[in-house]
């Protein structure tokens, strides 16, 4: 039986308040100083159909290649979720070696409309609200959201500027207390909605947006790496109070 | 009965002493295996390679601790520290490092037979802790000169050090703070001893496991949390009882505490001028949330 295999009974945590609802390591079980918070947000509306597999294999590749940075690896909490209409959380935020990628990353069957305001404001309010958690504790946390969609927002029932209101009231909180926060907005088929995500990039205060073009498994295992290496770039400048440097896809 | 362990050095923003480089004097190891233990060093700051020597007089002292475990026989604290010293001039003397890099205070820490022993050779402090009562046993040295072990292999320095506190004979040259703070409801009693001792005693702190939840040892490095307006210190016991403030107790929960105690205090305007090393030891019945359960590391570095 492998590490990675033990799996503590109380391992998970459920966060819920207000409209947010999620998972996370409890304190109990996080033994060091510093964490890198990270979601990985995938898009699998309708639009998406025919890629699952390779949407699926983005995210499972993700998770091993986060495995292989030995030296920030163990300061990782990571949170999947994929989105359509609805936000699904694959797993909450876990330490690498307690994500079973096979099982938590099923094939993913694309359907359904694009709630990207809703996934992105979902995910940052547990960051922070996570962050929070872990602060209180004297941990320190530095986070990063990544989110890779397709489209124009079709489903959400927040606004935009819900989602600005939300970003102002986390740069003032202090008690949320993370170093930094970098968000990055990937692209896919952008020829019809590569205008909207440019707009969407300053709304959601995005530091980097990647405009893939298209959506061909190429596409996406690079869209996979440059995610992985966006987070172990943030991982490892946790505790330095600074910000990650940008990357390249 | 759990017993965790956990430790931090860390430089402190000292001036630096020309042509030498600034570099972390304190040294800490500390683990559960053979049994619990903290070993920490300070070097003395205006000694070339001291950071090396006071990483050498800590591997010396760690290996002492496991020869006397492997005889199952606590030794004198006389004892011991004359062999770590001796242990440390050869290897000092194998590599050619200069002898006075060893000039550093020792501090070991260790659990046997239901008991926490420490033994300080030089300055530092002692803190234990339980829900009622403190203890904060603070060792400092006249002119802040401690009394180094490494004056047992270098009696020149030895001499030297005797002339600057003014006598050539053995002589009372420092002392020792024991203040408890007994809270019970409402009251809070403190009660203060000062006491002196020949300048070459070395201190022997035993506790009871069971009567003290916390044990933390740490260098001098923690008195020196200056306001850089007022020039106001804090004082040792409130310092004390800071850092055993641990929101939880998993992992590294001493490094979590203190880092986090130091960025409060940064807010507040305070700056560490030393080097700071600090080591605790946790204990938590078995059925305690939240505490590692005697883990199987080997020894850890701060």
């Amino acid at each position: 039986m492998t590490e990675q295999n033990i799996i503590p009974p109380d391992l998970m945590k459920k966060f819920s308040g207000g409209n947010f609802e999620f998972h996370g390591t409890s304190t109990k079980h996080l033994k060091s100083t510093k964490y890198t918070l990270g979601i990985v947000a995938i898009d699998v509306s309708g639009s998406l159909y025919g890629f699952g597999s390779e949407l699926t294999e983005m995210g499972r590749n993700v998770i091993e290649a986060l495995r292989k940075d030995k030296a920030n690896a163990p300061n990782m909490l990571i949170r999947g979720v994929t989105f359509a209409s609805t936000l699904n959380e694959l797993h909450g935020f876990k330490l690498l070696k307690h994500i079973d990628e096979q099982n938590e990353y099923p094939i993913f069957k694309p359907n359904g409309g694009t709630a990207l305001i809703d996934v992105t404001y979902s995910s940052i309010e547990a960051i922070f609200e996570y962050a929070r958690n872990l602060t209180d504790q004297e941990y320190t946390v530095n986070a990063i959201l990544a989110v890779v969609t397709d489209g124009d927002d079709t489903t959400s029932s927040r606004k935009e500027p819900e989602l600005i209101e939300l970003l102002h009231q986390g740069a003032r909180d202090e008690e949320i207390g993370l170093e930094s926060f970098t968000r990055i907005l990937i692209g896919m088929n952008t020829k019809d909605c590569g205008a909207y995500l440019n707009d969407f990039k300053t709304v959601g205060e995005f530091d980097q947006y990647f405009d893939m073009d298209d959506a061909s498994p190429s596409s996406i295992a690079k869209i996979g790496l440059g995610i992985s290496s966006a987070i172990s770039s943030t991982s490892s400048v946790c505790g330095t109070g600074q910000a990650s440097a940008p990357i390249i896809i | 009965m759990k017993i965790s362990v956990d430790g931090i050095y860390l430089p402190g923003n000292k001036t630096p002493i020309e042509g030498k480089q600034k570099e972390c004097e304190d040294f800490i190891l500390f683990g559960n295996l053979p049994i619990p233990h903290i070993i920490l060093c300070d070097g003395c700051s205006s000694t070339y390679n001291s950071a090396t020597g006071a990483r050498i007089l800590a591997h010396a002292a760690k290996k002492s601790l496991y020869n006397m475990i492997h005889v199952n026989r606590i030794m004198d604290i006389d004892y011991i520290g004359e062999e770590i010293i001796r242990r440390a001039q050869f290897v000092t003397e194998t590599i050619g490092l200069n002898k006075d890099a060893l000039a550093a205070t020792l501090i070991m820490s260790f659990y046997w037979d239901r008991k926490i022993h420490t033994y300080i050779y030089g300055d530092g402090v002692y803190f234990a802790k339980s829900s009622k009562m403190s203890i904060c046993s603070t060792i400092n040295y006249d002119y802040e000169s401690p009394y180094y072990l490494y004056y047992k292999i270098d009696p020149g320095a030895k001499y030297d050090y005797q002339l600057r506190l003014g006598s050539t004979e053995l002589s009372v040259s420092f002392h020792e703070e024991i203040s408890k703070f007994y809270s019970g409801g409402q009251d809070v009693e403190r009660k203060t001893t000062n006491r002196r001792r020949a300048f070459n005693y070395n201190h022997h702190f035993i506790a009871e496991i069971k009567e003290f939840s916390i044990h933390m040892v740490t260098s001098d490095g923690v008195s020196r949390f200056v306001n850089k307006e007022n020039t106001k210190r804090i004082p040792i016991e409130d310092m004390m009882d800071r850092l055993t403030k641990f929101k939880n107790t998993n992992g590294e929960f001493v490094k979590r505490r203190v880092l986090a105690e130091i960025k409060s205090l940064a807010k507040q305007g305070f700056d560490f001028y030393d080097d700071l090393a600090v080591a605790c030891f946790l204990t938590e019945e078995d059925n305690a949330e939240g505490s590692d359960s005697g883990t199987n590391e080997t020894d850890n570095t701060g």
